[in-house]
């Protein structure tokens, strides 16, 4: 292929980082901002700007946030002793929308999973034990049931032991393979619900 | 079930052809290299969503071609159809199952549902191959019985993996001390062990009840001056003459197999320990002295035995599904004949009208004759192929 513009292949292989974005779709947004008005990509590159300057990691439960504390530990009404540990912002969504849920939260931002190359020193665990150290009573852990899920599991259910907080896990209602993302909000409530000792 | 009738559009060397079936008994003969197999794998590739000769697929798309579509339609003993079709497209390298019509999500799901044995010259690798031949083919038996065993077959392999990979990284990098190494190791045991222990269960469970269906099956064949064997050789009891199969024994052993040879892992890189080394060995009991038949057999012999357990794994499968609505599988014989001596190919064909569906093929249309002798004329239906086309026949 005779590459026409240097800018735009550079574009399309920024793009192409991105999830779940191929080298053909990279190009064809590429494509289709080169032939936008000026205006919308001005727009999109100051809504770009604005994310990086406002949106950051919460420096108590590593959610994303504008305010830091983020919302949920700043708020009064929450249980700051009981702490839920998911995979991702997207988890603390979900489980939000039950409306179930009085703690908060620790985010990981990822799973144990040495075929990705990603290992306990690539994911908040850190952060986590540092937090542990503090007033926590009990720990909830509302991980994917999956392989990686499990591993991760029972390795931070071995760093937590000795810390004496009561632990447990969401219960497997969950059907195996789906993530906790997509599992509906009635299975999601119930599988908080119906959590078990570890 | 049975398969009722099938199309292929760029597969292997198939331009565009389409089959109607006989619900009972197909003959499909031809000069060598001109499409009997591949028409099975394609009849393969709709019933396991892959192919059981393990081709890719590109090299299933015709050559010079860029996508290939194989569909067939099924029919299982509620008498309900289901229309299967396999699209491959290597431009985009994406393949998609659909049923009625409807993109299966997810493929895996699907496994078990067209419930499929295949006799293939290549089975000749069960006898004469790697434990990893006999793994296979019987984790594929388990599996279309149980959902519950792909499944668990699924999560161990990839624990394995994961495992492997935290130990050959770490040999290469040394990122991890010693101790920190252990720390992170031992949870992938954890898991291992518990999903290991499921696997052994249900392949010593099957092996036992297995053995029944051989010996009936073999007996059949071959009358009884031999008795076939199949042991089940678990890794984790290699040089243990009396494991047992209960949870606690399984464990013991396991957790401490595992536990000795970690030094050794950590040296070679990888996983050594638990059901992915297992294996399964065939002895033949002959004049009362029993013999390895990966070395001693005769290849004759080698193929008698694959056809009696083939057999058994048709008549275990229709067991074990009667009560479902699929119906019996559907029986694939690659060149069923081939090794066999004159008394031997009769046996077997006596045995194949209690049989659902059978598709075989053969270079020599003499068995036709033989076959005739054996089922009703409306049973049975030739197809003769010739450079991936079917020439008119009866
Ligand atoms: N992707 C492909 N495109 C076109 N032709 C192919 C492709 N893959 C394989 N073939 C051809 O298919 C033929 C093999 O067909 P197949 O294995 O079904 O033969 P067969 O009838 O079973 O022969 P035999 O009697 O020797 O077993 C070969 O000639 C091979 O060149
Ligand atoms: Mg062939
Ligand atoms: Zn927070």
């Amino acid at each position: 292929m005779i590459n026409t513009s240097e800018t735009l292949e550079k574009l399309a292989e920024e793009l192409s980082r991105l999830p779940s974005i191929g080298r053909k779709t990279a190009h064809r947004i590429a494509m289709y901002l080169a032939k936008s008005p000026a205006d919308e990509v001005i727009r999109l590159s100051d809504a770009l700007l604005e994310l990086k300057e406002k949106v950051k990691l919460c420096t108590v439960c590593c959610n994303i946030t504008e305010t830091d504390p983020c919302a949920i530990c700043s708020s009064e009404k929450r249980n700051k002793a009981l702490i839920c540990i998911v995979e991702e912002a997207s988890d603390v969504f979900a489980i939000e929308k039950t409306n179930e849920f009085k703690g908060v939260y620790h985010v990981l931002h990822g799973i144990i999973s040495p075929l990705d190359g990603i290992g306990p020193e690539d994911i908040k665990v850190k952060e986590l034990l540092t937090r542990l150290s503090g007033d926590v009573d009990e720990i909830i852990l509302a991980l994917n049931p999956n392989v990686e899920g499990e591993y991760t599991i029972t390795y931070l259910s071995k760093l937590i032991k000795p810390l004496n907080i009561k632990m447990s896990r969401i219960a497997r209602g969950i059907p195996v393979g789906t993530d906790l993302e997509f599992a509906d909000e009635i299975t999601l409530a119930k599988a908080m619900e119906g959590r078990t000792l570890i | 079930m049975t398969l009722e009738n099938l199309l292929l559009v760029n597969f292997k060397n198939y331009k565009d052809s389409s089959f109607n079936f006989n619900s009972r008994f197909n003959f499909i003969y031809g000069d060598n290299g001109n499409g009997k197999t591949n028409l099975l794998e394609a009849i393969s590739m709709l019933c396991y969503t892959k192919s059981f000769l393990q081709s890719s697929e590109i090299e299933c798309v015709k050559y010079g071609e860029s996508e290939f579509e194989v569909s067939g339609s099924f029919r299982n003993s509620l008498n309900s159809s289901q229309k299967v079709a396999y699209r491959y497209s290597a431009d985009e390298n994406r393949k998609s199952v659909s049923v009625n019509n409807e993109v299966l999500g997810r493929l895996s799901s699907f496994f078990g549902e067209l419930p499929l044995v295949v006799l293939a010259p290549g089975d000749l690798k069960l006898t004469q191959g790697t434990p990893g031949d006999r793994r296979r083919n019987f984790d594929i038996i388990i599996s279309l019985m149980s959902h519950l065993y792909f499944d668990d077959l699924k999560n161990y392999t990839r624990i394995v993996k994961q495992k492997n990979s935290l130990l050959r990284d770490n040999l290469l990098t040394k990122k991890y001390s010693n101790s920190k190494l252990i720390d992170l190791v031992e949870p992938w045991n954890t898991e291992l062990i518990d999903a290991g222990i499921k696997l052994i269960q249900r392949r010593a469970g099957f092996t036992t009840e297995f053995q029944e269906y051989m010996n009936i099956n073999f007996h059949d064949i071959v009358g009884d001056r031999y008795q076939p064997i199949i042991s089940y050789k678990p890794d984790i009891y290699e040089g243990f003459n009396n494991g047992t199969f209960d949870v606690i024994n399984i464990r013991n052993r396991f957790e401490n197999k595992i536990t000795e040879f970690y030094p050794l892992e950590v040296k070679r890189g990888m996983s050594l320990v638990g059901p992915h080394r297992d294996n399964y060995v065939f002895t033949m009991l002959k004049n009362g002295n029993s013999f390895d038949v990966r070395t001693f057999a005769s290849q004759g012999e080698h193929k008698t035995f694959i056809v009696a357990l083939k057999f058994s794994e048709y008549e275990y499968l229709k067991n074990k599904t009667e009560s479902e609505y699929k119906g019996e599988p559907i029986l694939l014989l690659d060149d069923l004949y081939s090794e066999l001596d004159r008394s031997r190919k009769e046996k077997i064909t006596n045995l194949l009208p209690k049989l659902n569906q059978v598709f075989l093929t053969t270079t020599d249309t003499g068995y036709l004759e033989l076959l005739k002798q054996n089922f009703k004329e409306d049973e049975l239906s030739s197809f003769n192929i010739i450079n991936g086309t079917q020439k008119a026949a009866g």
